[in-house]
């Protein structure tokens, strides 16, 4: 072989090299990052800013786009934006449900970065659950129930998962309320009221007076039997909790931040790395939520989810896949080390030592959301119209000074809060 | 350099393939006209075709039965609920409901929409900026003798999880649509259309 071949060969291993380089990108991560850093920082404006349009992220992370942006959006309460932005992240998923050749070959090429980003299950959820909300805030209750069918039918194909979230379920059942479908409201707060009774109970019996007071308007006289004894309560005291939207007001609150998805390796020898994402979720009890209506302490009945929990047993359910599509890529990336050593020991070399700086897991993920949500149904006084609600959160907050008052003449009978 | 040299003409014989397959794919945008009536669907979820066959069937018999009963009867619509899973304007069909009937001269219908802007101008015209003789009369809308109203549902059916290269999905729609009377808050005349699709696509894809 003369020296010119030797060198053409050497070139052509290089531009190889330098193909899977530019495959693994992280020119998109910057506006992403950056939104993130403002709106953390307090100033929402900002971060959505330089949201601006689509084109400022890659299009492999265009569904990150859109669910920072729609989330922003939602805690600004620019609810009929976040909608858009949040439907383009419902239609994006529905169209890419499907395994990609062009993603998988570029994943196993460089690493899981190259890929298009398609959300944890539990992420894909939470698209619903905002869309829910946002619908239910803007009295639009016939597409609020429209998001609760998906969100169910999510809820039903990844039901080990996604069954813990209790928030979203509730969440589901209003939704079916305020659009007056009163049957479907009553199968999901059923259901809801046996998980609530295994994993809070301190919100079981709210949730019962609710079932309760559904079955008495459906005509359910074995059920409303049932459950009066199962709540051990005299049926006319519970009859008085109205189902009349004038009567009570939903509150949803926000508070914590997601944990962040981290890169784990584990060194097989000196070139060869196997990376994966995990969560490092810190044991953190749910918001402790003192409620006044008008000056008066409220008896509100919680409904909390663990957003950080959620999504890591999301991540661990697609664990063997993960686990499955990083050692054939090590796999694949030796072979073709091996291949290039071969035919020249220094390229082979530079090979394993490129492949092994790209073996990066990829911790893509909607960074924006809160560590707990939870949704109140807070009863109103009948005779006011006039009605202030404050907000704290016992645990985080020293001072009443840190408390958030909202007036229900300004915002209306549905609102969501994030607290600082 | 000698190394391109000898193979410079396998080299520029790919650079044509690749060129040439590029080119296949990326091939120019095109429109055309389609016939509306014609049916047309890409997936088994709503679309205008399905519209078409809800509004034509159940306008239809809509009218049949005002020929039976040989009235002019006075109809307000209020609307068609959307129960499905898709976020379905279910306005355009009550819409072209309305439009055949109205176009049939067989109802009278009246415009729900515009009663707070019928009220606005109202209220305007008695301000004294409109002349005495052009002022509308009050009291002479119409009552209505029927309620229109409706439910589009849907039933969604996913293939069960196996080992296949195809991934199908069976939607079933229903839209049930009734005319209640008014004074005896009977309903008077119901009727339903059903659609039902099957569609499959690839697991994968590029």
């Amino acid at each position: 072989m003369s020296r010119a071949d030797h060198l053409c060969q050497q070139l052509t291993g290089c531009l190889v090299l330098l193909c899977v380089v530019l495959l693994s990108g992280c020119s998109s991560t910057i506006a992403l990052h950056q939104a993130r850093l403002q709106y953390q920082q307090g100033d929402a404006a900002a971060a959505i800013e330089t949201l601006s349009s689509t084109e400022v992220v890659d299009a492999k992370d265009r569904l990150l786009y859109w669910l920072e942006k729609g989330l922003i959006l939602h805690d600004s309460g620019d609810y009929e934006n976040s909608t858009k932005e949040l439907l383009a992240a419902s239609r994006y998923l529905t169209q890419n449900d499907y395994l990609s050749l062009r993603d998988e070959g570029r994943a196993l090429l460089a690493n899981d970065w190259a890929g298009s980003y398609s959300g944890e299950y539990s992420e894909q959820l939470w698209v619903h659950s905002y869309l829910m909300m946002n619908f239910l805030i803007t009295s639009q209750y016939d597409s609020a129930a429209v998001e609760a069918r998906q969100a169910l039918r999510l809820i039903d194909n990844h039901p080990e998962v996604l069954q813990s979230d209790v928030f979203t379920r509730a969440l589901i059942g209003l939704s079916f309320e305020a659009a007056g479908q009163l049957n479907d409201s009553y199968i999901v707060n059923r259901k809801l009221s046996d998980a609530l009774h295994k994993e809070q109970p301190e919100s079981y019996n709210g949730i019962d007076h609710l079932l309760l007071a559904q079955a008495q308007r459906l005509g359910f006289t074995n059920d409303v039997r049932e459950i009066t004894q199962r709540i051990n309560t005299a049926a006319s005291e519970s009859a008085s909790h109205s189902l009349t939207k004038n009567n009570e007001a939903i509150v949803f609150i926000s508070s914590g931040r997601i944990p962040h998805k981290v890169s784990g390796s584990i060194i097989a020898d000196d070139y060869a790395r196997l990376s994966f994402p995990q969560y490092y979720v810190n044991s953190v009890s749910a918001p402790r939520l003192e409620i006044h209506v008008n000056g008066a302490s409220c008896d509100c009945h919680p409904i909390s989810s663990d957003l950080g929990i959620l999504v890591s047993e999301s991540l661990n359910k697609r664990g063997v896949a993960t686990a499955t599509r990083t050692l054939i890529r090590a796999v694949a990336k030796e072979a073709v080390a091996e291949a290039i050593s071969e035919k020249d020991e220094f390229a082979g070399g530079l090979a394993r030592a490129l492949f092994f700086a790209l073996e990066e897991a990829d911790t893509r993920s909607w960074q924006s959301l809160p560590r707990f949500i939870t949704m109140l149904r807070v009863p109103l006084p009948a005779d006011n119209d006039n009605v202030k609600i404050k907000i704290r959160d016992l645990e985080a907050s020293q001072s009443d000074t840190q408390a958030i008052v909202v007036d229900l003449v300004e915002s209306g009978p549905i609102i969501s809060v994030r607290l600082p | 350099m000698s190394y391109f040299i000898r193979n410079a003409r396998r080299f520029s014989l790919l650079t044509s393939i690749a060129l040439g397959v590029s080119l296949g794919i990326s091939a120019c945008a095109t429109t055309r006209d389609i016939d509306p009536d014609s049916s047309i669907h890409y997936d088994a979820s709503y679309d205008f075709s399905d519209k078409k066959q809800i509004v034509n069937h159940l306008s239809q018999n809509l009218l049949d039965y005002v020929d039976l009963n040989n009235s002019r009867p006075v109809l307000i619509s209020y609307g068609i609920g959307n129960e499905t899973s898709e976020h379905i304007n279910t306005g355009g069909i009550s819409d072209d409901i309305r439009l055949v009937l109205v176009q049939s001269g067989k109802y009278q219908l009246i415009n729900e929409s515009q009663r707070a802007n019928i009220q606005s101008e109202t209220g305007f015209q008695k301000t004294g900026a409109v002349a005495p003789s052009q002022r509308i009369a009050e009291g002479r809308q119409l009552g209505a003798d029927y309620i229109l109203a409706g439910t589009l549902r849907s039933i969604v059916k996913d293939q069960p999880r196996q080992f296949r290269l195809n991934k199908k999905k069976l939607v079933h729609y229903s839209l049930n649509l009734e005319l209640t009377d008014t004074q005896t808050g009977a309903v008077s005349w119901a009727d339903k259309v059903e659609i039902a699709r099957e569609s499959s696509r690839p697991i994968i894809g590029w």
